[in-house]
């Protein structure tokens, strides 16, 4: 054997037993498929299958493509899990005949929002009724997320399938999440090290809406919620804001995606309503920027949950201080769609002049 | 296709197993297809501008060679017409068209000269710089012109430096493609590492700090004090991760097959002196103005007066080259003030730290020294970073605002402003790595690290490798950042 070949051999097995790990790490991450981004799968929410919340975009466009044939959905909500206070059983109360599919994706961005609106608009998918819940954080965004929790689907983005699948495998080969991934896995326990990557919550999903609910959170609080909330207290910080307000988001590049889903959704002759969270730190959407919001989606469609009010003034509204709970998004829609709801500014807001 | 991606991480493997197996005849112009493929992947129709380079220097190089007298000089001086002309119009002519309106609009007139919507080719100033020292040291007798056009347009085009340097000589690289290169393990496994080393300032330094960078950079105007230093400190080590490690997975990956490429760094930070800096900064572009501008102005070889022209030349020169924009030529200007003050009071400092006994301590001295450096460096790169003359005196203005009253302690020294929107764990990490890059840098002054390493039990040899690998993995961001000096 010539050196030459000698040392081919030896670098080939030395190579080998470098990547050996990073093989070993891209094999579990086929053979598992943690994100339930590989296989194509029935039911992404399977209480006996499920340690990592899947991406939540990637989900949703899914399952709008599986049953769109099926249900033939024309009314959207659209926004981030947020969003989930308001199901669709309440908000097909105030439609007539609709098939209501909930558009929604984990942290959601203006861009995402635009991007799933384009997306239905390209494919000749007539919306009737949209719901946009959106905030500050939300319209700051107008890029695609990183992550395997926030990328959004390659149909909607227009990402390349495979830079799409390799966020997921960087995802994976993270430390932290690679180690309490397989521990989960192999010894079948959450540890509190794990939260944050592990999911230790169970949820109920609706497949046909794509409604997800946080069960383990409603049976506790069914069971007994005083003392839901009593072990909770830490989590419910004191609120001193007064009047603050939110800095500017909307820029020129926010204003052009605002503009355009409005004229997407007007070629559609679609009933917009655009729903501003009420989130708990009371901090209000900056009033500039819900003035935006009016001129291009219309001063009767827009309605201001955000700040101090009766909705954000109570914990027991919220499930922490990022999710707020069905009863409240039952009280949007009622704003949004006929009675009013105490304290909500937007029942105060001025008509249109005509 | 940047090396910090996925395409690259498969170009690499591929390209360098088939050169391997590939007959020493056919090994050339595989390297020059596959450099094509490369260069291609930018913007494919720019290696239009590329073949028009490489014909016309190409010839050049015959004609100058045949010719004699004046004759190799004007050949000369078209070669180096078309190439400055390609520069002049690509980079540098909306540049031209913007001043000369801003100029005739002071007269009430404007250019009559249309704008051009072009986009910059990448790497152009480079290849071009690297075509120009061929045609010059033909003329100069001590290159040879190559006759076969495939081996001249892989020296100009050779993937792993055509887009960012280092900017070779002749001499050093254009023999190398004749060579029969072996497969060879120490050298192989050599260049992987120096391979794993620049991404690892790449992706886990340069790329982590530029997102705090491009914060504040990118809107100045909402900052003042301490986030802009930061910034800037950041900034001065982005640009050395990202430029010095771009030129490690050059050279490494034509070690790889082979090739031996020019060093292209060599820890400019521990500079004790301007020249120092420059002796250690981008040095293929450094010693390619000393050897093609700085020696034909005359150089030291003339009055001081006109060497200190020669000098300030060169880095004004220098400026320009890396962009079309006054704060380039500002960086520059700053550059060859700090190199001529530093030779105008040479004297009297070495007076007074003769006076002041200061090399008593020569290892404080020397940190002293090192610091001022650094400290002049980064407050250049205040004039490259920033968007725009305006901005660059405005943050210029506001680096200290506001730090007085932190330190005196009327308000809190270290509050959230300083994370510049990052979390408090992302900053430390990069803290954390800016650290250990710098006892790694200050170690190499000594000793070869590479050296150092392979005298280790395999055990910890290997450990090491995998630590390096692994945070490149967990670390790194892997957000297709596209290396700062691809620009020029």
């Amino acid at each position: 054997m010539s050196r030459q070949n000698k040392e081919l051999r030896l670098f080939v097995s030395k190579v080998a037993l470098l990547l050996l790990p990073f093989t070993l790490i891209v094999v579990s991450y086929v053979v598992c498929d943690p994100f339930k981004v590989i296989r194509s799968y029935p039911d992404f929410y399977r209480a006996d299958e499920q340690f990592v919340m899947p991406n939540r975009d990637y989900a949703s466009t899914e399952l709008f493509v599986r049953n769109y044939p099926v249900y033939s959905y024309d009314s959207f909500i659209f926004g981030s899990s947020r969003s989930l206070a308001i199901r669709t059983g309440d908000w097909e109360q105030y439609l007539q005949g609709a098939s209501p599919f909930h558009f929604d994706a984990s942290d959601e961005s203006l861009y995402g929002i635009h991007a799933k609106i384009s997306y239905l608009h390209g494919r000749g998918v007539a919306i009737r009724n949209c719901l946009i819940t959106l905030d500050a954080d939300t319209l700051s965004h107008v890029q695609n997320s990183d992550g395997p929790l926030f990328v959004k689907h390659p149909a909607t983005s227009g990402m390349n399938r495979v830079t799409f699948q390799l966020e997921f495998a960087k995802g994976y080969a993270k430390g932290r999440f690679l180690v309490a991934y397989l521990d989960r896995r192999i010894s079948g326990k959450f540890r509190p090290y794990m939260k944050g990557f592990i999911e230790d919550r169970r949820f109920q999903h609706l497949p046909r809406t794509n409604d997800l609910y946080f069960a383990s959170e409603d049976e506790a609080l069914g069971a007994d919620e005083e003392k839901w909330y009593r072990g909770r207290q830490q989590i419910f910080y004191p609120r001193t804001v007064t009047s603050e307000s939110s800095p500017r988001v909307i820029g020129t590049v926010q204003l052009n995606d605002l503009i355009e889903i409005a004229d997407m959704l007007r070629a559609d002759r679609a009933e917009v309503r655009v729903l501003i969270h009420p989130a708990y730190d009371q901090k209000s959407l900056n009033p500039q920027d819900v003035e935006t919001l009016r001129s291009i989606f219309g001063r009767d469609n827009v309605f201001d949950f955000s700040g101090i009010n009766a909705l954000t003034s109570d914990p027991h509204h919220y499930y922490e201080t990022t999710h707020y709970r069905p009863m409240v998004g039952r009280q949007m829609l009622a704003a949004a769609y006929g009675s009013a709801v105490p304290g909500v500014p937007k029942i105060t807001a001025p008509k249109p002049a005509h | 296709m940047l090396f910090n991606s996925l395409e690259f991480l498969l170009f690499f493997p591929i390209v360098t197993a088939v050169y391997f197996f590939l007959p020493q005849r056919f090994r050339a112009w595989f390297l020059l297809f596959a450099s094509c493929v490369f260069y291609m992947s930018f913007v494919p129709a720019y290696i239009l501008i590329l073949a028009f380079t490489i014909f016309v220097d190409y010839f050049a190089g015959m004609l100058i060679e045949g010719a004699e007298g004046r004759q190799r000089k004007y050949f000369l001086v078209a070669s180096v017409f078309a190439n400055v002309g390609v520069l002049a119009l690509f980079k540098y002519y909306n540049f031209l068209d913007w001043n000369l309106d801003w100029l005739l609009q002071r007269f009430g007139r404007h250019t009559p000269l249309p704008f051009l919507a072009i986009a910059l080719p990448i790497g152009l100033s480079f290849h071009t710089f690297q075509a120009m020292s061929y045609t010059i040291e033909v003329y100069r007798r001590k290159q040879r012109a190559e006759r076969n056009l495939h081996i001249y347009a892989l020296y100009v085009m050779f993937y792993p430096q055509l887009v960012a340097g280092p900017i070779e000589r002749p001499q050093n690289l254009l023999h190398q493609f004749y060579e029969h290169h072996e497969f060879r393990y120490s050298r192989v496994t050599g260049g992987l590492k120096l391979m794993a080393w620049g991404f690892f300032k790449k992706v886990v330094i340069a790329d982590r700090l530029a997102r705090m960078v491009s914060r504040v950079y990118d809107d100045p105007w909402s900052y003042q004090g301490l986030p802009l230093i930061l910034a800037t400190f950041y900034f001065a080590i982005q640009i050395y991760c990202d430029f010095s490690g771009y030129s490690d997975i050059a050279i490494g990956a034509a070690e790889v097959m082979g090739f031996r490429l020019m060093r292209n760094f060599n820890r400019p930070y521990f500079a004790r002196s301007i020249a120092d800096f420059w002796g250690g900064w981008h040095i293929s572009l450094s010693t390619w103005f000393r050897d093609y501008l700085y020696i034909c102005l005359g150089g030291n070889r003339v009055s001081i007066p006109r060497w200190y022209l020669n000098l300030f030349i060169v880095f004004l020169v220098s400026g320009l080259w890396h962009g079309a924009n006054w704060t380039f030529v500002a960086w520059g200007a700053l550059h060859g003030f700090y190199m001529l003050f530093g030779l105008a009071t040479g004297d009297l400092r070495r007076r007074w730290v003769d006076s002041w006994r200061l090399l008593r301590w020569p290892r404080l001295y020397h940190f002293f020294q090192r610091l001022v450096i650094f400290a002049l460096v980064t407050f250049a790169w205040i004039f490259f970073r920033a968007r725009n003359g305006v901005e660059a005196v405005y943050i210029v203005g506001h680096l200290f605002s506001g730090v007085g009253r932190k330190l005196i302690g009327h308000e809190q020294l270290i509050d959230s402003s300083v994370l510049l929107g990052e979390d408090r764990a992302s900053v430390a990490i990069a803290l954390g790595f800016i650290t250990l890059l710098g006892i790694i840098e200050a170690a190499q002054g000594k000793r070869s690290i590479r050296g150092e390493i392979a005298q280790l039990p395999a055990w910890s040899r290997w450990g090491i490798y995998y630590a390096l690998l692994f945070t490149i993995l967990w670390f790194g961001v892997f957000n297709k950042t596209q290396f700062i000096y691809f620009q020029f």
